[in-house]
């Protein structure tokens, strides 16, 4: 491999210079003019989330396009298409750390990042989805008076273990690796305000050999947990569908078919922010075509085990030999939603190969296009599962067509929105690059190079 | 003068000369002594004789506190509220393990955190340290090195001057 094309980092760069300049976004005195025509457009985009949310809470979830026996709607495939998105940042802070990739440095922040407000965002659909959000802590075990408890037995309630002890890794996962950065940008700010605010956070760090290895022992502990989580919390959420018996949910392929999804549409987030950052701070050095090169390998390993999914699961519904679950396929592919599943299938199958060639993999906008394209296709995907196998099942008394209301597309579109604008305001507010990781891959850098020559 | 004295606080160029010049001290003796660097060095923990796994103890003990209490919690429920669905067995266990699994995982990360944070003694507002100016290099690019005053064979004097053999680029006393 071309040693001057797969470049990670710009060549002679020290810890120093490279603290400053990453520290120099956070403190320097004004973000550039782009950042703050995102933000405009984000919020106003995001004043659509709230506004639907407050309408739909006021009026009930029959705003939304759900009828019987489309009972699940946009916000359980948004809460599907969201929280798949978070599994990538998981992947690439601790799984790539764990194999030693040195890649994942520049990229593993904002990655960490993008799952936290993925995450939180896929936790408020079904807190909306309940109509009465009020009343979600009755998914809680706790003692009451009518001496009820939780139904342990139900998908719904794994759910929301699972998202609830996901978002708690993740936010302390981002927590535990922003701690030293966040030293960095106190001792870098000049301002007695700015000083107090990342002092604060920072709670004392000093960089002391203790703190590194009591840090370095309890993020090996979080990495390693990170593993069956990645795999295990999209998993849980297909279980929700795979363990009813309705044709076209109920295949056992699922959990892994769900998981490999969503690393693919996060992988595809992933690069959308990366290629951001680059257009916004100019991180073209640190965050590098081999970067993008990566990021695209990486969304062809798992698109293309979606790819086999796809196939299997048809092969699996016409092997059973069962009618009802052919003719789900029959109505995915000609009935009232077959754009959406020809969609999905132009995105993921057929453009998807796009990913082979590594000249679009290299090129921004080729990137951009194909990550745009995967999150478009996932999001497909989410849908068909979701409406096609419950519209039509077994009782053609129960056959009903839902079509989307516009509160359905409203809330969808803000809820991109609010999460541009957190993670705008997020790389303002903290180094989007994560500064200690990289100071660490350019000491093993120098002392490679120290042994070579 | 030895009682307003919190250490002596040495920068190194590099992290060789740092972990060189902590296992020199370590092997004269001293024990009250810590190395600061901008990012983890390989070694740097064993030279400084840190060998504590108390971080990784406590995630498992919380792990398993976690998930035993998970499961106990189900299995209770199961039984204070016998509830037949589907004619599945009261105590269906294969259902219990995904709550178990979730919770072990919030005891191993709340474990791992809070004992982090709290062997660290975080939050610590005050150090003696952050008095010295050039210290805010160790979040950039300094290596430094600090022998404190408490450790019992302190010697202001003749540390000097190991420090300067070891390799350091300047000394500073740090106030206490």
């Amino acid at each position: 491999m071309n040693p001057r094309r797969d470049r990670l980092a710009p060549p002679g760069l020290g810890a120093g210079a490279l603290t400053d300049r990453v520290s120099a976004t956070v403190l320097g005195t004004r973000p550039p003019r782009a950042w703050f025509v995102a933000l405009g457009l984000a919020t106003l985009l995001s004043l659509l989330f709230l506004i639907g949310v407050v309408y739909v809470l006021s009026v009930g979830v029959g705003a939304f396009g759900l009828n019987i026996p489309v009972a699940w709607g946009f916000p359980i495939i948004n809460t599907i298409w969201w929280i798949g998105i978070a599994h990538a940042g998981t992947l690439i802070s601790a799984v790539l750390w764990l194999t030693r990739q040195d890649w994942r440095a520049s990229i593993s922040r904002s990655a960490e990042a993008m799952a936290m407000f993925a995450i939180v965002l896929a936790g408020s659909y079904p807190l909306l989805h309940l109509g009465r959000p009020q009343f979600a802590y009755f998914l809680l075990p706790y003692p009451n008076l009518m001496d009820l408890w939780p139904q342990w037995r139900s998908p719904l309630v794994w759910d929301f273990f699972a998202i609830a002890s996901y978002l708690l890794f993740t936010a302390s996962f981002l927590f535990l690796s922003l701690l030293p950065d966040l030293a960095s940008l106190r001792d870098r700010a000049r301002h007695r305000a700015v000083q107090l605010f990342y002092g604060v956070l920072a709670l004392g760090w000093r960089n002391s050999a203790r703190h590194w290895h009591r840090y370095q022992q309890a993020h090996r502990v979080l990495a390693v947990i990170a593993v069956p989580i990645v795999v295990s919390v999209t998993g849980t959420i297909s279980l929700d569908l795979a363990v009813s018996i309705v044709p076209g949910f109920h295949f056992t392929i699922f959990p892994p078919y769900f998981v490999a999804g969503a690393l693919y549409s996060g992988f595809a987030t992933v690069a959308i922010i990366a290629i951001m950052l680059r257009a916004l701070f100019g991180f073209r050095d640190l965050i590098t075509r081999a970067h993008l090169n990566r990021l695209g390998i990486m969304m062809l390993c798992f698109v293309l085990v979606v790819d086999y999914a796809y196939l299997q699961e048809v092969f699996t519904a016409f092997y059973t030999g069962e009618d009802f679950y052919r003719s789900v396929y029959y109505d995915r592919w000609t009935g009232p939603y077959a754009p959406f599943y020809w969609g999905m299938i132009l995105c993921n199958v057929v453009l998807a190969q796009g990913l082979w060639f590594r000249r679009l993999r290299e090129s921004v906008p080729g990137l951009l296009c194909l990550a745009v394209i995967a999150d478009i296709g996932m999001w497909l995907e989410r849908f068909q599962i979701v409406i096609t196998s419950t519209h039509k099942d077994y009782m053609p008394s129960a056959w009903d067509t839902v079509t989307p209301s516009a509160w359905d597309w409203l809330t969808y579109a803000g809820s991109i929105g609010v999460f541009v604008v957190l993670l705008l305001l997020f790389i303002k507010l903290m180094p989007a690059i994560s500064m200690h990781d990289m100071r660490e891959m350019l000491h093993r850098r120098k002392q490679r190079e120290a042994d070579h020559g | 003068m030895d009682e307003r004295l919190h250490g002596l606080l040495a920068r190194f160029p590099d992290a060789d000369r740092l972990l060189t010049a902590s296992r020199d001290f370590r092997r004269r003796g001293l024990t009250r002594l810590d190395a600061y660097s901008p990012h983890p060095v390989d070694g740097l923990d064993q030279a400084l004789g840190l060998r504590e796994r108390r971080v990784p103890v406590t995630a498992l003990v919380c792990a398993v506190v976690a998930g035993a209490g998970a499961l106990a919690l189900q299995v209770y429920a199961s039984l204070d509220y016998p509830f037949n669905v589907g004619g599945k067995p009261v105590l269906s266990w294969p259902a219990y393990t995904i709550v178990t699994f979730a919770m072990t995982m919030v005891g191993a990360t709340l474990g791992a955190m809070l004992s982090m944070l709290w062997l660290n003694g975080f939050p610590r507002p005050y150090h003696p340290l952050f008095n010295v100016a050039e210290f805010d290099a160790a979040s950039r690019d300094g290596y430094f090195l600090c022998l404190e005053a408490s450790d019992p064979l302190f010697d202001a004097e003749r540390l000097r001057e190991h420090l300067l053999q070891n390799g350091a680029l300047w000394i500073r006393e740090v106030p206490a």
